[in-house]
């Protein structure tokens, strides 16, 4: 019985990424895989997603294990607030990126044209608007690998001569590894899949996603069918390589 | 010599007041008390790893206070073992040496001492309960330890291996030459590992002695429970069988099970309401008086039958007069 009901879900599910595939030609993916744009946007997106990965760690690592260790209190404000990222509308997150990093309209985006770094229409603004709407999903995760490793390993480790550092990177770090590699793939999926944030912040230099927009609104479905197969092939392997290093929790 | 010097420290709503104590080189102690009276949080703050307000630890006349843990010369097991499952037993024991390289035993010689120089290939999750605890000593002996703090080791095991670990903690404390402190709800394991027993209730120490005068002495209800004496009679049911000559601010007599004897001419008279059968000694059951009921803990083999009625002796010695509990 569950294993129908389970079969029949993943059928529904996969349905129409198998439909999108054969919808297109051999020589169509071809043609898209050697056009360079096509290519510079999914640079673009993977390249952005893996920044915009790496910085949700900075961030969310340190929270969720405060959070874990109910260093931050109240936890569950705290996760709430956290998690407002994720639960407002995408182009919602694209505004706030703008209002906070754009010189027109913040004293930090001032500050920061002053010194060479702008947002709008720069790699930089696709990064940030990609951490922005992904974070809370390697917060979460974060949070979740930290609270799974026992307190007392650490106050043990910590008992015999571990400094708290020590203790976190000796035995916290490796035991939560696994949380967060789910949260890093979590993160990046989210990130290389963002469009509404992203077209908010950067039209240009053009992602995967606003480029399959892109060919959708001027030329149709046909011609946005093969970018997306491509980055639906592309984001699918590296899940699974990830998952596979992460190892069978992950 | 270890010398804890009015240690107080407030953890949110609990607080430990004002404790002190001192235990000679190479004697051992027990920590008992009921759940959140204090006995974790006291041996951490010992251990080093709780902060407290006020008061000194000295160790040899150092003071440690303000050292941190890995360099005041003490060992802690907590309850749960705390054994890294992502480590190898070698690399569970090898993890204190990392910090603490200047006086460690070969990893080796604790392991052969311990009887797990086999498993030291072994994943955590390989051992058995017993094996597991033979780890976590050897983890905790590898550094040369002057003291050896234990978090109820024998809380979560079964029998056979309890026993196994008690004498294992035995050979440790025979074979090391260090002094041990072990936090215990059980008044049977104190009594076996220490020398001295502390009570701690509410965040003070309210009792410290040798086990052997609190044992023959437990003064009150409430220590007369802690210590496990589990028969307290209310002192006239008491005198309607035994007579006793004791001042009026005493209301119970406290009676260990064990104390009590099978003697056909004995002043103690009962039914026998309920035959309890462990694997080394048998507990009776035995109604005095009426909803009085006391346990004898006998090794006999005398045929005893349930709604018996049998006669039961007592050596005055072993009768522990008894006030009401303190507030």
């Amino acid at each position: 019985m569950f294993r129908f009901f389970s079969t029949l879900l993943a059928f529904l599910i996969l349905l129409p990424f198998i439909g999108l595939s054969i919808y297109t030609t051999p020589s169509e993916l071809w043609q898209a895989l050697t056009n360079t744009e096509v290519l510079e946007a999914l640079k673009n997106s993977f390249v952005g997603a893996t920044y915009a990965t790496l910085m949700a760690a900075i961030f969310a690592i340190p929270i969720g294990y405060a959070l874990a260790r109910d260093v931050l209190r109240p936890r569950k404000v705290w996760l709430a607030l956290l998690n407002i990222p994720a639960m407002v509308p995408h182009s919602v997150g694209g505004v706030v990126v703008l209002l906070t990093f754009s010189p027109k309209y913040s004293p930090i985006g001032r500050y920061l044209a002053e010194h060479g770094f702008y947002i709008t229409g720069t790699m930089l603004g696709i990064v940030l608007a990609m951490w922005i709407v992904s974070v809370p999903y390697f917060i979460n995760a974060s949070y979740d690998a930290f609270k799974s490793v026992p307190h007392g390993l650490e106050k043990a480790a910590m008992s015999m001569g571990a400094s708290p550092l020590m203790a976190f990177l000796t035995i916290t770090l490796p035991l939560g590894f696994r949380g967060l590699i789910t949260g890093a793939i979590q993160t990046w999926a989210r990130a290389v899949s963002e469009f509404g944030a992203v077209v908010m912040v950067s039209y240009y230099p053009k992602t995967a996603p606003v480029m399959v927009y892109e060919l959708f609104n001027n030329f149709g479905l046909k011609k946005s069918v093969p970018v997306a197969v491509i980055t639906m092939t592309i984001s699918g392997l590296v899940f699974i390589v990830l998952r596979l290093w992460g190892g069978k929790d992950a | 010599m270890l010398e804890v010097k009015n240690i107080s420290a407030i953890f949110g709503k609990f607080s430990l007041r004002n404790i002190s104590f001192s235990l000679k080189d190479g004697k051992h102690l027990a920590i008992v008390g009921p759940t959140g009276a204090g006995k974790t949080s006291l041996m951490e703050i010992i251990a080093g790893v709780r902060k407290h307000q006020e008061g000194k630890i000295i160790l040899d006349g150092q003071d440690i206070t303000h050292l941190p843990p890995h360099k005041r010369n003490i060992s802690m097991l907590y309850q749960h073992l705390s054994l890294f499952p992502h480590y190898t037993v070698r690399g569970n024991i090898a993890y204190p040496l990392r910090w603490r390289k200047e006086k460690g035993m070969s990893i080796h010689d604790v392991a052969r001492n311990l009887g797990i120089e086999h498993l030291l290939d072994r994943h955590i999750h390989e051992l058995s309960g017993g094996e597991k605890q033979r780890v976590a000593l050897a983890r905790a002996l590898v550094t040369r330890p002057k003291i050896l703090m234990l978090d109820e080791p024998l809380s979560a095991i079964d029998i056979v291996t309890k026993e196994q670990v008690i004498a294992t903690i035995k050979h440790i404390q025979d074979t090391y030459q260090l002094s041990t402190i072990l936090i215990t709800h059980s008044p049977e394991e104190a009594y076996t590992l220490a020398d001295y027993i502390a009570i701690i209730k509410k965040g003070k120490l309210v009792r410290y002695d040798t086990k052997d005068s609190l044992w023959k002495n437990p003064e009150d209800i409430w220590f007369a429970k802690m210590i496990g004496i589990k028969n307290i009679i209310p002192i006239d049911i008491w005198r309607k069988m035994y007579p006793l000559n004791i001042s009026s601010e005493f209301t119970h007599v406290g009676i260990h099970p064990a104390s009590l004897q099978y003697d056909v001419n004995g002043p103690i008279i009962g039914y026998v309401q309920e035959i309890v059968q462990y694997p080394h000694h048998k507990e009776i059951i035995v109604q005095i008086d009426s909803g009085v009921s006391l346990i004898w803990q006998t090794n006999s083999h005398e045929t005893i039958y349930k709604g018996e009625q049998i006669s039961l002796s007592i050596s005055p010695k072993n009768i522990y007069p008894l006030k009401e509990e303190k507030a």
